[in-house]
């Protein structure tokens, strides 16, 4: 959460205790009433706080995701830029020193500090260790240390102490050093540009600033550098560019005044003085690069952030019904006293701020602790999300714990004003009280006739909801109104439905049709409620559907009442059990949709979980289609084509032209750098990856790749286009038949390129798909020749894989099979989606305390019916036997209604292709019966405890006793 | 014994009551006398800490407590001020409770409690639920319920305390025809007129008998 958002919320706090307060200082009677109803049984005040916080917690943890995301990517502005800000690519290495100057002239009290580097791809090889290892990312650079040490005024923060390496010597980066086994005084060989040069290592040099320089194109969160002498790498290619390699670049380096972080702040400034000091006719382009990764941190940041907080939202949903459910329970026992103060001149607003007062109790209470307990949520969090994020091969991200007040602060806030809202909305209903009704304990008449109001504001609604969700049909942000609008609609003609069919008929009507509409109006709408990529859409998809299905389950209750009654007929403990959850449907509802919400979400992502582990052949196809081998070279010194279709065992090579371009589609202001592939026809022929859309007029997918070969205006892009932050469901920057500016990152030249694809599964990372002659003409040199789609005979990937590995170490090889790299993802996917279940767990946690507290309170609430029941004959284990079989009724209903909502919707999505293209539905028995089995036992654990003392209860005290 | 926090309280001391079968005996006294302890020590409601309560020829207090509640079940009715009705059961599920407890197939308990309910003259309203009721109705229905097992007793504690006084009459009347016809009752009552129905009264003060008096 970031620290300008705070203030609001708090203020808003503020304000929201601040009135309430005044109320309970001017009239102290309703703070007698307030505060003595709260604090008159503190362990019942104990257990609505218990319920109310974790919401808070779950806010609050969700916060500190984000903030760990944040500092653990703004991380790599300290070991991988220190203090650059910004860099300028030079294509021409003499060019460099005058820009220099150029910048240095501009005596820009913004800079204080200018140089320059060389950094190119290539890769290393050592046997210090015994065994010969390899390191195909390793990146050479030259620079000058004396140079380069008091750049930014702050040595360390470069991590170049000493001095520049002399020829045939290297300073290695710790993480060259990890990956090569090697150390201090080992020998080094450095293939680049079809030249070895043999280097001795004089020093390890920390993942700090320079000496971790990293432009981050590659994705990489390593910095596996080896420092050399200058002069080096024109040695290296004096003999020429080898064919496909990507020439050299110098790097102008320029920092900002201020700390590694601070700098960044005057970025845009500095780049404007830059580019006027460049003059108009250049076309060097000045990369905000430190601005760029902050940037990114924030994005990835606020993405977890929302992750977690939008798949918390059910259980803070939970939370609400469950603090709902235990006021109106509060208000049914002390019916008769709010009758009576009514009755002696209570108005009902009075009644409403005595709530207030002691729901500002438990609110403040709740936020505070609920905030303390989020920090343990969002440090298991993290603990537990650790492990993977460091597994994810060259994407692995190091996780800082990290939180700011901000985050504990507002977490807190939100879950307070979250309690003070529901306690303000359930307290205006319940002060709604008949007065005689009340006292003598009379049952609510239903309404004999609608207000006249009631039916013209509900078909207000109906229209409002209507216009909205027609004036957005096909818009893919408005996921809201397509997932909300038609049951909106229904929902305000229900008046005008009670007054021609009659209530029941008129609430099955709507609730049948809303629980249809959420299961199926994602087809309907052509993917309305998802293609938005907003993990939100889920969230209201399953909150309509279950509030739709427990609907229809209450309405139905009484034409199910019959049948259940004849099966407890005979047993008395299953009769007393059944009647209170099928009487009481309000409250049982609220308990019943506390249930379902989490349970639905839970088994939705085992279910999803399952469906996509067991794609790795689909999803292997998808991704190779043709081929089974993805191969990756280092750009200045990649193997030919030839070279690789030579290995025994490989039936067809293709190459592709791969680099780092900047696109620009309409969504954003900032080009954003993103991997291009230039692929050629004869992939095409062999077979190109599966792609999940299409623009308009292709009939298969076959049709776009041929049109990209052929049309250089073209272009097919991946599904997580310009996506930096991952955590989930991003923002999607372009679609089919969009338009968007590709863009030379050194010589800025711009050009158009059509979407006229997206591809389903990219685990290789070749980002946007155009054919190399149209890869040529945009970026020129820029790009290299260092992919190779390749495909082998049956069941010789292993062995082409491993020759391809051990022939070309000199080029940087590494070949991986699709299904490899597949079972790869797919492992850190599955990870990833326990590590939301684990979270969602939490809501579960909600729904089990929930049923323990309504249980606890409906002991005492119906203490005296226990008491008759005993003294009629019931024996206490019957008692005992009556409550746990009515949690368990309430919880398999609960558990029911969610599991099968889950199932049925992950069905229908799938089997629609919501979710990709050949994707096959299963359905995880063993995990959703555990799952469920797991949620039962422990609500009837839950009750066991309130059960016992029910089944304690004396009698004679209790009937004597009136509270 | 009552515990307090200040320390105990004798409830009950020095008894020595003998209710014959058929007998109607109502138990007057002050508030706090004594009357309602006493009817939960004589029904096996409440523990006593020393002495005995015999029913049938057994002793209720050396029974297990599961042992007791069955011979409730069995033997005894109960009528309380407050109705106590169970609120989401309907009139005739509510009679047929003590019949169902003590082991009646449910078909032979809905046709017995809906002929009780004929005989306190509710059975129109036997499918309500006790808030659709009338206070006179409620305590009719727990009349109902008491007698619908044919028990050996009924405890009626202050069956009229929440009634007007014609219903009150009109309940009182029920009960001394019921008793007329064999049923043992004993009520608890702060009500002259109403004690003066039953066949003796004690009187109570401060847990003992204080005098006992034959009416008719």
């Amino acid at each position: 959460m970031s620290a300008q958002a705070l203030p609001p919320l708090v203020i808003l706090l503020v304000v929201a205790i601040l009135v309430i307060a005044y109320q309970a200082v001017r009239r102290p009677f309703l703070r007698r009433l307030g505060l003595r109803s709260a604090l008159r049984r503190p362990a019942e005040t104990g257990l609505v706080i218990a319920g109310s916080l974790l919401g808070t917690a779950i806010i609050t943890g969700s916060f500190i995701v984000g903030n760990t995301l944040n500092t653990s990517i703004r991380q790599f502005a300290f070991t991988q830029l220190g203090p650059i800000d910004e860099i300028i690519r030079v294509p021409d290495p003499a060019q460099a020193p005058g820009i220099e100057s150029k910048i240095a002239a501009l005596h820009d009290p913004r800079i204080d500090g200018v140089g320059s580097l060389v950094a190119i791809p290539a890769s290393a090889a050592s046997s210090a260790s015994g065994s010969r290892r390899a390191e195909p990312q390793t990146q050479v650079v030259e620079a000058n240390f004396d140079a380069l040490e008091s750049f930014g005024h702050d040595p360390p923060t470069t991590g170049l102490l000493g001095v520049t390496p002399a020829p045939g010597h290297s300073d290695i980066s710790q993480d060259l050093a990890d990956s090569l086994d090697a150390g201090v005084g080992d020998r080094v060989t450095l293939y680049m540009y079809g030249s070895s040069i043999d280097v001795t290592v004089d020093r390890v040099l920390p993942t700090v600033g320079i000496a971790g320089f990293s432009t981050g194109t590659s994705n990489s969160s390593l910095s596996p550098n080896a420092f050399v002498a200058p002069g080096t790498v024109a040695d290296a290619i004096s003999a020429g560019l080898p064919p496909g390699a990507t020439p050299p670049q110098d790097l102008v380096i320029v920092s900002n005044r201020g700390g590694v972080t601070d700098g960044a702040a005057v970025s845009s400034g500095v780049t404007s003085a830059i580019e006027r000091s460049l003059g108009p006719s250049s076309t060097l382009r000045v990369d905000e690069i430190k601005k760029d990764l902050l940037d990114a941190a924030d994005q990835s940041g606020k993405q977890f952030s929302s992750l977690f907080l939008d798949i918390g939202a059910f259980a803070i949903v939970a939370g609400i019904l469950l603090l709902v459910n235990i006021f109106v329970m509060l208000s049914e026992e002390r019916k008769s006293q709010l009758g009576m103060l009514r009755a002696v001149g209570l108005r009902r607003v009075d009644l409403v701020r005595s709530f207030m007062i002691e729901g500002a109790i438990y609110a403040l209470a709740a936020g505070a602790l609920g905030g303390v307990l989020g920090i343990g949520v969002g440090w298991a969090i993290v603990k537990i999300a650790a492990p993977i994020f460091s597994g994810a091969g060259d994407f692995s991200l190091k996780l800082l714990f990290s939180m700011t007040a901000a985050s504990v602060i507002g977490g807190a806030c939100i879950g307070a004003l979250i309690s003070l809202v529901t306690v303000l909305v359930t307290s205006i209903r319940i002060s709604r009280v008949n007065i005689i009704r009340a006292i003598r304990d009379l049952a609510e008449p239903r309404l004999a006739k609608m207000r006249r109001r009631t039916l013209v504001g509900g078909l207000a609604l109906s229209l409002a909801a209507g216009a909205g969700f027609v004036s957005t049909f096909g818009n893919k942000d408005a996921f809201a109104l397509a997932i909300l609008g038609p049951p909106m609609v229904l929902f305000g003609l229900l008046p005008l439905g009670t007054r021609i069919i009659g209530r029941r008929t008129a609430v099955i009507a709507v609730a049948l049709t809303s629980l249809v509409w959420g299961i199926f109006g994602n087809t309907v709408t052509g993917g309305q409620f998802f293609d938005g990529g907003n993990l939100f859409a889920f969230v209201l998809q399953g909150i309509l559907l279950v509030f739709a299905a427990i609907t229809l389950l209450s309405q139905s209750q009484e034409t199910m009442e019959g049948g259940i009654r004849r099966i407890a007929a005979k047993r008395l403990s299953l009769r007393l059990a059944l009647a209170y959850p099928l009487a009481r449907r309000f409250r049982t509802g609220l308990t019943l949709i506390m249930y379902s919400l989490v349970i639905f979400t839970m088994t939705f992502i085992a279910v999803l979980s399952t469906v996509f582990g067991s794609q790795i052949d689909t999803a292997t196809h998808d991704a190779g289609g043709g081929f089974n081998i993805y191969v990756s070279a280092s750009g200045s010194n990649p193997p030919t084509v030839s070279d690789i279709a030579s290995v025994a065992g490989v039936e067809h090579a293709s190459p592709v032209l791969y680099g780092s371009v900047l696109y620009k589609p309409d969504s954003v202001t900032d080009p954003q750098p993103w991997p291009v592939s230039g692929i050629t026809k004869d992939l095409v022929d062999v077979g190109a990856p599966t792609l999940t859309k299409r623009a308009a007029g292709f009939t298969s997918d076959a049709r776009v790749w041929d049109k990209l070969i052929a049309d250089p205006s073209t272009v097919v892009i991946d599904s997580f286009f310009l996506q930096k932050g991952g955590g989930g469901p991003g923002t999607v920057y372009a679609a089919p038949g969009d338009n968007l500016q590709v863009i030379d990152p050194i010589t800025n030249k711009t050009s158009t390129r059509t979407v006229i694809g997206i591809v389903s599964y990219d685990p290789n990372f070749a980002g946007a798909y155009m054919s190399a002659r149209s890869v040529r003409a945009a970026f020129g040199k820029q790009v290299s020749a260092s992919r190779f789609y390749v495909s082998t005979a049956p069941n010789r990937e292993t062995a082409v894989t491993t020759a391809l590995q051990g022939r070309f170490v000199a080029n940087g090889v590494e070949a991986k099979t699709f299904r490899r790299v597949v079972e790869d993802q797919q492992r850190i996917s599955t990870q990833f989606l326990h590590l939301m279940q684990g979270y969602l767990a939490l809501g579960l946690l909600v729904g089990i305390a929930g049923l323990g507290v309504v249980m606890i309170r409906a002991v005492r609430e119906r203490r005296r019916e226990i008491g008759v029941l005993r003294s009629l004959g019931f024996l206490s284990q019957q008692v005992r036997a009556a409550f746990l079989i009515e949690s368990g009724f309430v919880a398999f209903e609960g558990i029911a209604v969610g599991s099968v909502l889950a199932i049925v919707t992950a069905a229908q999505l799938v089997s629609h292709g919501d979710f990709g293209k050949g994707i096959h539905f299963l359905i995880p028995w063993v995990q959703v019966l555990v799952l469920t089995g797991a949620a039962f036992v422990a609500s009837l654990v839950a009750t066991a405890w309130p059960a016992r003392q029910a089944s304690r209860i004396a009698p004679a005290v209790a009937l004597r006793v009136a509270d | 014994m009552y515990r307090t926090g200040a320390g105990q309280v004798a409830a009950l001391n020095d008894l020595d009551l003998s209710i014959a079968p058929g007998e109607f005996l109502a138990v007057m006294g002050p508030s706090g006398s004594g009357k309602t302890t006493l009817l939960n020590c004589l029904s096996g409601l409440d523990d006593i800490d020393s002495g005995s309560v015999v029913i049938a020829g057994e002793d209720l207090h050396q029974m297990s407590d599961a042992t007791r509640t069955r011979r409730r079940a069995a033997q005894m009715g109960f009528i309380f001020q407050a109705f106590n009705l169970i609120p989401v059961f309907s009139a005739v599920e509510n009679v047929e409770l003590p019949l169902l407890l003590a082991g009646k197939s449910p078909a032979e308990a809905r046709k017995r409690a809906e002929a009780t309910l004929e005989t306190v003259g509710l059975g129109a309203r036997k499918n309500h639920r006790p808030n659709e009721l009338s206070g006179g109705e409620q305590q009719r229905v727990t009349i109902a319920r008491a007698l619908s097992g044919d028990p050996l007793i009924v405890w009626a504690d202050e069956p009229t305390g929440n009634l007007d006084s014609e219903t009150a009459m009109q309940i009182m009347d029920l009960l001394v025809a019921l008793n007329r016809d064999g049923l043992t009752l004993v009520l608890v009552t702060h009500d002259q007129t109403i004690g003066e129905m039953a066949g003796r009264v004690i009187k109570m003060r401060d847990g003992r008998i204080e005098s006992t008096a034959t009416t008719a």
